[in-house]
């Protein structure tokens, strides 16, 4: 995908339609930011700030993805009954799904690739390992403040998230063949590492959390993540 | 396929919440050394398999149907026996709800009391609380039940495409249910005191002692009460308690409250004075404060 990707089609049944280079970068740039608000969502609770920001946010009513459609609409509605103890009732959904507690022994939806892929349901095994090392090689190292594994679902979702950002930056200098490169690369994370595991990850938290914020976040997860599955695979068949 | 309409999504994040530090990307990348197996921080610890977990037995899963299917005033009850410690709280929030009244009003109730210690519970978690145990209606500013404005979000179009916006809900309001109020009702101070005593009987003078003390206008401080308690040989020579065991214990019951700053004797204390207390003898004399060098004459900053 050289020249092709600044005239690229919109990956949909309308693929014999041109988008012109703002509406691709406008995409990448909304690509990201998707990413970053889910990857920001699992790392942490929602603070006072961020639960603001989200309440002003429009969520969309249809993605063309029916998972995301019902995300949104759970995720819209809850924040339409925000009072004073929401962020207290979200901080503690988000340590019953993600950590567990002791009246359940622990058990929870963990965040964890390796918990999923690994036959003991350990932490930190070869998917840790694996992901680690595509960090690296794009010249990625965490910060100091994250202490939690790499295959963490935030920290995968965030590194499609800089992928993305680097599309975009790749395309607006007009270097069509590195944007391809990481549009290649995000392409294969995904089917590679979180197509095989979040939805496994998604229907534990449907078990584990409490409100619909995160059954919601669970939702638009997995079908953002099938859609741009899709997106990215048409935009490299048509290369 | 759909048209995945990625354009719909349109956030904005602040970029300082980023997790990771974007490099330059590196020249030469050491291939052998990126792919070689990484050790580094490995775990043998193993989650628990969540469809194997056993539930802890006795523990109260306030998620299950049967726990909302028990009568609301055992839930109540169970409530306050979990939460001792903030029954004044509790009962306080439970007599200011008789007719509707916002959190922002349970928390000045509350701060108005003068009676709320420091505590990691806001008045809007107290609330909850009460409302998963049955004692506490959420209703509307006019008393409706809240139930009936469930939350929707409203559809708006930007740019040709619908989106949800969340709005905002009405305030909400708390009104004591009828199991609140039978917990009010039955709330005896003087059947706590009673017991306490009876559990502790060696230590009938002390706990007349610090119900003394706290007689005063002024009311009085924790301090001046290990003064007048730590220092007895009854407790220094038996070691299983401090002053803190006894205004403690006074307080869960019921007979010493701390109001305006300090720890003053409540009306179901002062009867307990009057009463069971009225022939205790207590010969102990406590010393003078500056005789008492070790013993801590303030707070030390810490509001008892």
């Amino acid at each position: 995908m050289t020249d092709e990707m600044l005239a690229a089609t919109d990956a949909a049944d309308t693929a014999e339609e041109t988008v012109n280079t703002a509406e691709l970068l406008a995409l990448f740039d909304q690509r990201a930011a998707t990413y970053g608000l889910m990857s920001r969502l699992f790392s942490a609770e929602v603070d006072e700030a961020l639960l603001e920001e989200l309440h002003a946010t429009p969520w969309p009513v249809r993605t063309g993805n029916d998972l995301a459609d019902e995300g949104n609409r759970l995720i819209a509605t809850y924040l339409s009954g925000v009072w004073e103890n929401t962020l207290t009732e979200l901080a503690a959904d988000y340590m019953r799904t993600f950590f567990g507690h002791g009246y359940s022994g622990h058990a929870a939806a963990y965040p964890f690739e390796s918990v999923y892929t690994s036959e003991k349901r350990l932490l930190m095994q070869s998917a840790r390992d694996e992901v680690l090392a595509l960090y690296r090689a794009a010249g990625l190292s965490k910060k100091d403040s994250w202490k939690e594994g790499e295959d963490h679902i935030a920290l995968e979702l965030e590194y499609l998230q800089v992928l993305s950002t680097r599309v975009a930056q790749a395309l607006r200098a007009g270097n069509a063949d590195e944007a391809l490169a990481w549009v290649r690369s995000s392409y294969n994370f995904i089917d590679v590492h979180l197509a095989g595991w979040v939805p496994l990850l998604t229907a534990e938290v449907d078990k584990f959390a409490k409100t619909d914020f995160y059954r919601g976040l669970a939702f638009l997860t997995e079908g953002f993540l099938e859609t741009d599955r899709e997106l990215l695979e048409d935009m490299l068949s048509e290369d | 396929m759909n048209t995945p309409d990625l354009s719909a999504f349109n956030f904005s994040f602040d970029p300082t919440l980023d997790i990771w530090a974007v490099q330059e990307p590196e020249s030469e990348l050491d291939s052998s050394e990126i792919f070689l197996p990484n050790t580094e921080g490995r775990s043998e610890f193993l989650p628990p398999d969540p469809n194997r977990v056993p539930v802890i037995e006795a523990s109260v899963n306030q998620y299950d149907p049967a726990y909302a299917a028990r009568p609301a005033l055992e839930r109540t009850r169970e409530l306050f026996a979990q939460m001792r410690p903030h029954r004044t709280a509790l009962l306080g929030i439970l007599e200011a709800a008789a007719s509707p009244i916002s959190t922002a009003q349970v928390r000045e109730t509350l701060e108005g009391s003068g009676r709320v210690k420091f505590s990691v519970y806001s008045p809007s978690n107290f609330c909850t609380m009460l409302e998963v145990a049955g004692a506490l209606d959420r209703v509307t500013a006019d008393g409706a039940p809240y139930g009936d404005a469930q939350p929707t979000p409203d559809i708006v179009e930007i740019d040709g495409a619908e989106f949800y916006q969340p709005t905002t809900p009405p305030e909400v309001c708390w009104r004591t249910t009828e199991a609140g109020a039978a917990m009010i009702a039955e709330d005896d101070p003087s059947e706590r005191i009673t017991a306490l005593l009876a559990r502790e009987p060696e230590f009938l003078p002390v706990y007349k002692r610090v119900l003394t003390l706290a007689l005063a206008e002024t009311g009085t401080t924790m301090g001046l009460l290990s003064v007048a308690v730590d220092t007895d040989p009854a407790v220094a020579e038996n070691r299983r308690f401090y002053v803190q065991h006894f205004v403690e214990s006074l307080e869960r019951a019921g007979a010493l409250a701390w109001e305006r700053g300090a720890w003053r004797t409540t009306e179901a204390g002062r009867a307990t004075l009057e009463g069971e207390l009225a022939e205790v003898a207590d010969d102990y004399e406590i010393p003078a404060l500056e005789d008492v060098v070790e013993m801590p004459t303030t707070t030390d900053g810490v509001r008892w």
